[in-house]
């Protein structure tokens, strides 16, 4: 990394970190610096992989540069006012939903291909709902914040394909935009309303559901492995038992089970930290119910848009993160998460 | 000044709405840029190769019976340096006199060979102008460039604009001193199927993106 990018970056981590101790959030500064830390021991594990010549270690050095970059974004968001929280996390679902449609191709005919230059007018509504419902988060108007997207914003985008006069391919076209806003405005929106309930309860589920992800990728690695070595039998074929053999010829059940529930195990640290709800404190049993629903929909998430992407014909949904590939692959498994964790916590608590 | 103020704002703003990933300028010194065109988005986007303290010294190639007038001319004037071509010139050694002018003056210059927007993502033939341009200035690099997703944003006669991704492909340069070997008029048409066989090849590549 160049001094000047690294020098800026700590400028960034430091600052915040300042704000957050003015402001006296002592919950998040710890959560803050436990993931400036891991990221610090990534660092001197690409360092030593380098020196070790291992061939992983540029993927590993990427990926923990953008790792780094994302998690200074995300701390300043976070830390300096409730406004930039809003508009930052609003800006992400439209980031992604941008990528969502941009990867898919369009052409003037529809027949053969998946949308049209029709669809214009219904994505650039889909793309307004995103300002609507940041203000709705801000102002805590839950009402119509769970329903203005399930309800007007799905009813609307068929009237506009009538006006339009439409026949031919307008069911496909319907179904990609309905599930482009409900998966990245609706569901992923969530976090926007989760910062009422508090910071600390967005970072528990963007924590734990990225390092479930890591923790697949490794545990996957780990088990591929220890079943290579082992002889024919009933343990290995529970090992190698797949989930989806043609979306994802890696992802086994055991690996997924087993970061599951090692997920559910590492939500318990966050358990003293939460504030304190209107119905009472967070529980250590419900927080690992949530922390095993975080593993579990993190694993299908994942999976989810690698069923997509296979089927428009791509490998990452774009190039934004270097190491990681597009913001969709970063963001998949939110959008499973987000929104069943806000609902746990908000059904039980409020 | 005013003008590096206005193109650093313009984009922010376009980072903003279409998420460019992030390019490298292209090198110090004079050269040529052509690309594949189908929106008015293209020039500003294209403008992204050039770091801020170069647009200045930066032309833009552009239709004379739609831009030498309205706001659209106007801002074009005043951002981009329009040299304004006619599109059906009388005749053919002087029509492209402007642009030799400018490139003789030092500028660089941003050209479209396909001479108009067409259809959205389909690329028309090119013109053999840019061949001669080529030829005519031989050491000069002529960067093809593929501009992709572009189309969906503003097709033609569409009149607002919708964020998409927009990603470009900078391809190596191509010489007008590769041609000089063969007599002019052919020198002329082969540099112009090549650069014109560059930006199709980089559209067959881009029908599956993968980064």
């Amino acid at each position: 990394m160049k001094p000047l990018q690294m020098g800026a970056l700590f400028l960034i981590i430091g600052g915040s970190f300042f704000l957050l101790q003015h402001k006296g959030e002592k919950e998040m500064l710890l959560v803050m610096a436990a993931l400036v830390a891991i990221l610090a021991f990534f660092s001197l594990v690409w360092r030593w992989m380098e020196h070790k010549q291992n061939p992983m270690a540029k993927e590993i050095r990427d990926r923990t540069i953008t790792w780094w970059w994302m998690v200074a974004v995300f701390i300043v968001a976070l830390s300096t006012h409730r406004l930039v929280s809003f508009v930052f996390l609003g800006f992400l679902c439209f980031a992604s939903l941008r990528e969502y449609y941009s990867i898919l191709p369009m052409h003037e005919t529809v027949e053969s291909n998946l949308l049209s230059f029709k669809d214009r007018a219904s994505i650039f509504i889909s793309y307004l709902t995103i300002p609507v419902i940041i203000y709705l988060a801000y102002i805590q108007w839950y009402e119509l914040f769970i329903i203005l997207i399930p309800v007007y914003v799905f009813l609307l985008i068929p009237i506009l394909f009538i006006l339009q006069n439409r026949t031919k391919g307008s069911l496909k076209s319907l179904g990609i935009i309905t599930l482009g806003f409900m998966f990245f405005v609706h569901n992923l929106g969530h976090c926007l309303f989760m910062i009422n309930t508090g910071a600390i309860v967005l970072m528990y589920c963007f924590t734990l559901t990225e390092i479930r992800d890591l923790l697949s990728f490794w545990i996957g690695k780990g088990f591929a492995a220890w079943s290579g070595k082992m002889n024919a039998g009933a343990l290995k074929n529970l090992l190698e038992r797949r989930i989806a053999p043609d979306i994802s010829p890696k992802k086994t059940w055991a690996a997924g089970i087993a970061s599951a529930l090692l997920t559910a195990t590492l939500s318990l640290v966050f358990v003293p930290l939460m504030p304190p709800f209107p119905d009472g404190s967070m529980s250590y049993p419900y927080c690992a119910w949530v922390g095993l629903m975080i593993g579990l929909l993190g694993l299908f998430g994942d999976l989810a848009f690698s069923m997509i992407k296979r089927d428009i014909g791509v490998k990452d949904s774009g190039s934004v993160l270097p190491g990681h590939g597009g913001i969709i692959d970063r963001v998949d498994s939110l959008i499973f998460t987000i929104p069943v964790v806000f609902h746990l916590i908000r059904w039980n608590y409020f | 000044m005013l003008k590096i103020i206005v193109h650093a704002i313009g984009r922010s703003i376009l980072s903003l709405f279409f998420g460019i990933p992030a390019v490298k300028p292209l090198p110090d010194g004079q050269c040529i840029v052509i690309s594949n065109h189908n929106t008015h988005l293209d020039t500003l986007i294209l403008f992204r190769l050039f770091p801020l303290h170069r647009v200045r010294k930066v032309k833009v190639i552009a239709a004379q019976d739609y831009f030498s007038r309205g706001i659209g001319g106007f801002l074009g004037r005043l951002v981009f340096n329009l040299i304004l071509l006619e599109r059906r010139a009388t005749k053919a050694a002087t029509a492209l006199e402007p642009i030799a002018e400018a490139l003789r003056q030092g500028f660089s210059i941003i050209v479209f060979p396909e001479g108009t927007r067409g259809d959205p993502g389909v690329i028309q033939p090119f013109k053999s102008g840019i061949g001669k341009l080529a030829v005519d200035f031989p050491e000069l690099p002529v960067y093809p460039v593929f501009l992709s997703g572009i189309e969906k944003t503003l097709p033609r006669g569409g009149s607002l604009p919708v964020p998409f991704c927009i990603n470009l492909a900078v391809k190596p340069p191509v010489f007008g001193r590769d041609f000089l070997h063969l007599d002019p008029s052919q020198a002329r048409k082969h540099c112009a199927a090549r650069l014109e066989e560059i930006i199709r090849q980089a559209a067959s590549e881009g029908a599956n993106p993968t980064g």
